[in-house]
């Protein structure tokens, strides 16, 4: 990682200690370096304080979901690491619980809301960013207005209109729902995108006498590549973890998500509670979402900040 | 999509766009997600809005509903119920996580911008909390704030037995503790938009303050913390309508079950409305009130993006 930063920028180097390695300015004029190494420590200590918050739920959950209920219950509201490690609560919760159920349901609706979304904003930020179909700013200005509206307010009538087309409790309903409620940041992302795609790239091809439809294909996708997984992965993980919708439309046993599973377990919903045996699940629940953003960071981070800061 | 599949062979004769007209294919590139948005947006803000202004009554066992036009009777209704205010008033305490959100972030940027040693793993590490379903992050606190959980017991350990308490049961705490769980998981949001909004202004705009003898602290408060203003407006601004309407998961699943109306928030009274109580007129008002929260932000995001457009 390119931690330090050491000499970058032209800070360093008008600082006059160009090889200071303590950051990205060095800039503490006068100070002497042991007082630089003290405030150091100290800036460490403060980030690693801060890190320790961050990390210590999901610690607790670890630890507690290792542990088998006697032990737990042997120390209860301690966080010690399991003295003997059990995987016993994960198959429990996987079978007994039903958290195999939990996970499919919850995989279906976050890959068909990702799929669908990517799908059907991509030609949108098209039409709007490269063909300007007429009204384009309005429909742009009208998406990103849309971004702002809660799925809240929405709700009640989305139950409604399920209803009476007969979808509640049918998979159609909480991926439509999804799908609609994330759409409006998709093609704002896939719209911003395309429309900073080179021009000439498009000329050229037009001057070839390709299509529209062959631009989109051929050229505008295939450079898009890199903000169709943003968005596919920025929808993906917000129907993992949405609560409300798949709690409203997906209100049947054999529909439940991982989330209103989860959220049935809640001590004081589910009477006496086998802890371990919740954080074992929770931890089911959590761990695919943790990977994902290990490995993607860079395209998740890319768009939560450019949805955010444009 | 299909109609033009054969149109990449032809030699475009018109606007080099195919044998369709322009407006055409935009339309039907555009027609899908504009259905949608219809359907799941649109459709419902609209009956949402006229559902406010009518009054549902049942009309006995199997003999279906009858509709009136009610006015502003729905809305005078939750204005006088005691509840809407107690959850109004939890709504806003759960909106001061965003002024902390906000000191906080610029805390901890003003030491990772300046690129201290594994400034990168700090801020993913912060960041991760972000990431992480809300409804499980529940579950976890649930355990957490027990009353003999561990926090209670650390505090205990410490010696610091008269803090100790109800987190989560006590009722005049829950929604505090609700808040500082808002606060966890959201930090790192903020962090991570004021470090890229950082990381796209010039370096040299420090340079005259440290030319001028200032410390890295006051450069950064003086000079990088006017920078970000936009960003924290924004912050702000997005903090303030996920108070306000995206705060339902927390609340459900940390507050201690259906009939503590206590640690309500405006969401809670909604859906309670919408599909407990089934008082459609209220549900219908309410989602309204949260519209009108929501346009303030939809006007603002327009009008910053309208460079964009």
């Amino acid at each position: 990682m390119s931690a330090g930063g050491g000499t970058r920028g032209p800070m360093a180097g008008n600082s006059g200690r160009s090889t200071d390695s303590a950051g990205i300015f060095a800039v503490e004029e006068g100070s002497s370096p042991l007082a630089r190494g003290a405030t150091a420590v100290l800036h460490h200590a403060v980030m690693l304080f801060v890190c320790f918050v961050s990390l210590a739920p999901l610690y607790a959950m670890l630890v507690t979901a290792l542990k088998t209920t006697v032990e737990f219950e042997a120390s209860f509201g301690s966080l010690s690491l399991p003295q003997d490690v059990t995987f016993v609560k994960f198959a429990e919760a996987w079978t007994g619980l039903r958290f195999s159920r939990l996970t499919w349901n919850s995989s279906v609706l976050s890959i068909c809301s990702a799929v669908l979304v990517t799908g059907i904003a991509a030609p949108a930020g098209f039409a709007l960013a490269r063909i300007r179909v007429p009204g384009s700013r309005f429909f742009v200005a009208g998406f990103i207005a849309l971004m702002a509206v809660p799925a809240i307010v929405m709700i009640l009538p989305l139950f409604r209109m399920f209803s009476e087309v007969g979808l509640v409790n049918e998979y159609p309903s909480a991926i439509i729902a999804e799908v609609g409620i994330n759409l409006p940041f998709g093609v704002f992302l896939t719209y911003t995108f395309m429309r900073d795609i080179p021009v000439e790239l498009f000329k050229a091809a037009e001057v070839d006498g390709a299509s529209w439809l062959h631009q989109f294909v051929h050229i505008a996708v295939p450079l898009s590549r890199p903000i169709l997984a943003t968005v596919a992965l920025v929808t993906g993980i917000y129907a993992w973890n949405d609560l409300l919708v798949p709690l409203i439309l997906w209100q049947s046993n054999s529909l439940q998500t991982l989330m209103v599973g989860l959220a049935n377990l809640a001590p004081g919903r589910a009477g006496a509670v086998d802890i371990p045996l919740v954080m074992a699940g929770v931890c089911i629940s959590v761990v695919p979402i943790i990977i994902l953003f290990l490995f993607m960071q860079r395209a998740l981070v890319r768009g939560l900040v450019e949805g955010s800061l444009k | 999509m299909s109609e033009g599949d054969g149109a990449a062979a032809v030699g475009g004769p018109r606007h080099g766009s195919g044998r369709f007209p322009s407006t055409l294919v935009g339309a039907a590139l555009l027609a899908p997600a504009l259905l949608l948005v219809g359907v799941v947006i649109l459709y419902p803000i609209g009956a949402g809005l006229v559902g406010s202004l009518l009054q549902t009554r049942l009309l006995g066992f199997g003999q279906g509903v009858e509709t009136t036009f009610a006015g502003l009777a729905n809305f005078n209704a939750i204005f006088n119920d005691p509840v809407f205010w107690t959850s109004f008033r939890n709504n806003l305490i759960i909106f001061l996580s965003v002024p902390l959100r906000i000191v906080l972030g610029l805390l901890i940027v003003q030491l990772l911008y300046r690129g201290i040693f594994a400034s990168r793993t700090y801020q993913v590490v912060i960041f991760l909390p972000f990431v992480v379903p809300v409804a499980s992050i529940g579950i976890i606190f649930i355990y957490l704030l027990n009353d003999s959980g561990p926090l209670n017991a650390l505090l205990r350990l410490a010696g610091l037995d008269f803090l100790t308490t109800g987190w989560l049961t006590d009722q005049s705490v829950a929604i505090w503790s609700i808040m500082a769980v808002v606060l966890w998981t959201r930090l790192g949001f903020a962090v991570l938009l004021f470090m890229a909004r950082l990381m796209s202004v010039d370096r040299q705009v420090f340079q005259a303050a440290f030319i001028d003898g200032a410390t890295w602290r006051q450069a950064f408060w003086r000079v990088g913390v006017p920078e970000l203003r936009h960003t924290i407006e924004f912050v702000a601004l997005l903090g303030f309508i996920e108070a306000f309407s995206w705060s339902f998961s927390y609340v459900f699943v940390l507050g201690q079950g259906a009939f503590r109306t206590d640690s309500w928030i405006l969401e809670l009274f909604l859906y309670d409305r919408a599909f407990r109580s089934v008082e459609l007129g209220a549900a219908y008002a309410v989602s309204v009130f949260l519209f009108f929260i929501a346009c303030i932000v939809a006007v603002y995001r327009v009008f910053r993006a309208r460079a964009e457009l």
